[in-house]
């Protein structure tokens, strides 16, 4: 510091107060292109691509690194315009810093955008009279830190702490995040009709028979125990609520205005208990007989698929490591080296994955028919067939219908149910 | 132009600013070396008696401008040279940069569409963008309201959050509010319009590409509140004292940002376009307020990157995160306070002095619901020109998206570092 100053203050005492001691001599203009000293700005030009063929993208950027730590109460861009009344982005307590692990915190860090640059869209470049600015971005080679957004805690203002990412117009790659969730309580029926509580039944949409509840059945009639095959089309057995482990599946989400994105995942069930009333119909010695029970159980080992819409004002964090980008233009723009066009008014891209922390569902997650049916059957969808091969009590694919089948095996019968109280009717 | 010291508006604008009186050394006989013969003085000044000038409170110069112009030939301009990136940069896919600012250029502010350009003179743009005003800014810096070139002493906490103060207003002083030299702008002047045409040099010895375009910015370097910028040098409170700045940015008006031509002869570089009078990238009613540092405890600094290589570092210091300094630096809080917090805990009364803004187009208050239109205070349509910012080809609505108002509010930076990468 003092070196600098001290030889800054010497070239202006030398400036002013030097003497003249030859004459002065004009410099060309060749001249004086050919001085070169430390470059302060760099630039590029590059021609446009896709749609923004045609274009040429002007950019000047600080050949620096840009250390930045700031706080922003309100973050508004895009207001009404041609995108109508609302905002293109609308983010509450944005807050960028250096990483989340950052020694004695987020105070003490900043995050770190190299070569930051501002870049002109400018549309027929080689005709002047038509030329024209197109879009303006900014952005940096890289930009590494921790972008959070809200205060990130519950309030009267904000119940639920909701607050933080309103609306959102860009493109986010997002990695795959974890979280939980808790199912909803349902019924499990085989038509509509025998559901209560409006849940629809596994039957419908073509399902039919698919449906059934199938297994093998034990009779214990102290004259032998005869196995044989059993199927109930008329269930209904109350699901109660379950926590769940989810992963998120990566996803690519682009687009304006956003409120919230559609993400896929992976939901490990915990177990579910249920109880509820089954009337089946067995085979036993050749006769027919109908089985009326309350049947109780768990449901255990599911895995779903699950959708969840994530609501934006519930992601308060976003871990940058990438060429993050916020631009305006008057019409959608390929941006050089952007992976998707950026839409007409303000637009902030993070190129590269993203990680966007915990991700768990403000809602309980639906047990969808689907879910129900994988778990009936083991298949992962139509025809929804079931796989009762295994060894012992052992399904090769778990299912409840696979459980009802070789459960309770033993010795060389295969079975999952087992009946007590038959002997007086086949006695008869 | 015309410079003048006032006593009334000296008296006027240290009152708008501090509350502090200062040593009483009236510099009045430096300020005269400045007092260059009036070439077009708009305001009768008058004389100041010897018993007025021992009146005043502080120490410094006051540097007023009526009938203020200044402009640079088409063809002069000022480069900002480049050099070969080194090869980090180069890897990135950057080339060398270049970038000349002709023209440069303060004229006046008037509205309605006439205005004059660099090529043949005439200008009309529909918005009142040309980017030459057809004269001089009446009161560019008013007697009343000039710039003040002077010593101070302002409160403050230093890094360790020992209050530094001349008097009790922010808590019982640890110690006297140190001297600071500062450059303090008029609180009102009417508006002015700064201009220049540039040229973006791409890869100067090898496949040169140019991007010529203008620059027009027409307002004020005060914010619509009346904040005025101020530039204050002074030697830091910390362990090892250097030379500290904080720079309080101020600015409202419009902008405009062209690059379509007319009547082209050449694209050499160097040659003065003829640019068209209305295309462009256009913001309207901006105001902006962006302070950089907060006496004494956060301040811009110049060092070298300290890496042998001749790099250097501009850095805006990190807040301290001591009690007294931040909670002074987010509510105003005095020595010992803190910060009173709404339901939500969130601060309720934020310091306006240290939260910076920026607001594209006057805002509405609920830009979810309200009713688009073409006035100066609506939401824009799609295609106004009156508000927010927009992109247009004649500057009729015909050809104009209109994007909309934006806004940057509460702007606190606590810590900024730029270090150089260019010295290979």
């Amino acid at each position: 510091m003092h070196f600098i100053s001290r030889n800054i203050l010497a070239a202006l005492f030398l400036a002013v107060c030097a003497p003249a001691m030859a004459d002065l001599s004009p410099i060309a203009d060749k001249e004086l292109s050919d001085i070169t000293g430390q470059a302060f700005f760099v630039n590029d030009q590059q021609a446009g691509t896709g749609i923004s063929t045609g274009m040429s993208f002007f950019k000047t950027g600080l050949d620096v690194e840009l250390e930045l730590n700031t706080n922003i109460e309100k973050l508004q861009l895009g207001c009404g315009g041609i995108n109508g009344p609302g905002c293109d982005i609308d983010i509450d307590q944005l807050s960028l810093s250096g990483p989340e692990n950052c020694p004695g915190g987020r105070p003490n860090c900043s995050a770190v955008l190299t070569r930051p640059f501002i870049e002109f869209a400018i549309e027929n470049p080689n005709s002047p009279t038509l030329r024209e600015v197109v879009g303006v971005r900014f952005s940096a080679e890289n930009a590494q830190g921790l972008m959070t957004a809200g205060d990130q805690q519950a309030g009267p203002g904000d119940p639920g702490d909701r607050s933080g990412i309103n609306t959102l117009s860009g493109y986010l790659n997002i990695g795959s995040a974890t979280g939980s969730a808790q199912t909803i309580a349902r019924q499990m029926c085989y038509n509509t009709d025998q559901c209560t509580d409006g849940s629809i039944g596994l039957s419908t949409g073509g399902v039919g028979t698919a449906a059934r509840m199938t297994g093998r059945i034990k009779a214990n009639i102290g004259i032998g125990e005869p196995v044989g095959n059993f199927f109930s089309d008329t269930y209904r057995l109350n699901l109660t609520p379950a926590a769940a482990t989810v992963v998120t599946n990566p996803t690519v989400v682009s687009g304006s205005r956003m409120t919230f994105v559609d993400l896929v995942g992976s939901a490990t069930i915990g177990d579910i208990p249920f109880s509820g009333q089954m009337t089946a119909n067995a085979t036993l010695l050749g006769i027919s007989l109908s089985l009326d029970k309350t049947v109780t159980g768990t449901i255990r080992g599911l895995t779903a698929t699950v959708p969840i819409e994530q609501d934006l004002t519930f992601i308060h964090k976003i871990e940058v490591n990438n060429p993050f980008s916020l631009s305006m233009q008057k019409q959608d723009v390929l941006w050089p080296g952007a992976a998707a066009a950026a839409e007409t008014g303000w637009w902030m891209a993070f190129e590269d994955q993203i990680d966007i922390g915990n991700i768990s569902p403000e809602d309980p997650v639906p047990l969808t028919n689907d879910v129900l049916l994988q778990a009936l059957t083991g298949s992962s969808g139509p025809p929804w067939p079931t796989d009762n091969s295994g060894s012992g009590q052992t399904c090769n694919t778990p299912s409840i219908n696979c459980s009802l089948y070789r459960g309770l095996s033993s010795g060389g019968d295969t079975y999952g149910a087992v009946a007590y109280q038959l002997a007086c009717l086949l006695c008869l | 132009m015309a410079m003048a010291l006032d006593n009334e508006g000296l008296k006027a604008t240290m009152m708008s600013i501090s509350r502090v009186n200062v040593r009483k050394w009236i510099l009045a006989s430096l300020a005269a070396l400045f007092m260059a013969p009036a070439a077009q003085v708009a305001l009768a000044l008058q004389p100041l008696t010897d018993d007025q000038l021992s009146d005043v409170d502080g120490a410094g110069l006051t540097l007023a401008f009526d009938d203020f112009s200044f402009e640079m030939a088409p063809t002069s301009y000022i480069e900002v040279t480049g050099a070969e990136p080194g090869l980090a940069a180069a890897g990135a896919g950057w080339e060398r940069g270049d970038l000349r600012f002709y023209g440069m250029s303060i004229t006046s502010g008037e509205t309605g569409a006439a205005g004059r350009e660099w090529y043949d003179g005439t200008c009309s743009n529909t918005v009142g963008m040309c980017p030459l005003g057809s004269g001089t800014v009446a009161s560019f810096a008013p007697t009343n309201n000039p710039y003040v070139l002077r010593v101070f002493e302002n409160p403050g906490f230093d890094p360790a959050g020992n209050l530094l103060a001349n008097d009790n207003t922010l808590g019982t002083p640890d110690a006297p509010a140190p001297t600071n030299l500062e450059f303090v702008g008029p609180t009102a002047s009417d508006p002015w319009r700064w201009a220049f045409w540039g040229q973006l040099e791409v890869d100067r010895n090898g496949t040169q590409r140019y991007l010529k375009s203008q620059t027009i910015i027409k307002g004020k370097n005060i914010t619509t509140s009346g904040q005025p910028s101020i530039l204050r040098v002074f030697q830091t409170q910390d362990a090892t004292p250097t030379l500290g700045l904080t720079y309080q940015s101020a600015i409202s008006g419009d902008f405009r940002f062209s690059v379509r031509q007319e009547n082209v002869v050449t694209e050499s570089p160097d040659v003065v376009p003829d640019f068209n009078d209305n295309e462009g990238l256009v913001f309207r009613n901006v105001d902006a307020f962006l302070p950089l540092g907060t006496l004494h405890s956060q301040y811009l600094t110049l060092d070298d990157a300290g890496n042998g290589t001749g790099n250097f570092v501009i850095e805006l210091t990190r807040l301290p995160n001591v009690p007294n300094v931040y909670n002074n630096f987010y509510c105003g809080a005095s020595k010992g306070g803190t910060c009173a917090l709404d339901a939500d805990d969130r601060i309720l009364n934020p310091n306006p002095d240290t939260h910076g803004y920026v607001r594209w187009g006057n805002q509405v208050a609920n830009p979810y619901t309200a009713t688009p239109g073409t006035g100066a205070n609506q939401l824009p349509t799609g295609n106004s020109l009156a508000n927010g910012i927009f992109f247009t080809q004649d500057g009729t609505p015909g050809t104009t998206v209109n994007l909309g108002t934006a806004r940057v509010e509460g702007l606190m930076i606590h810590h900024m570092k730029i270090t150089t990468l260019g010295v290979n």
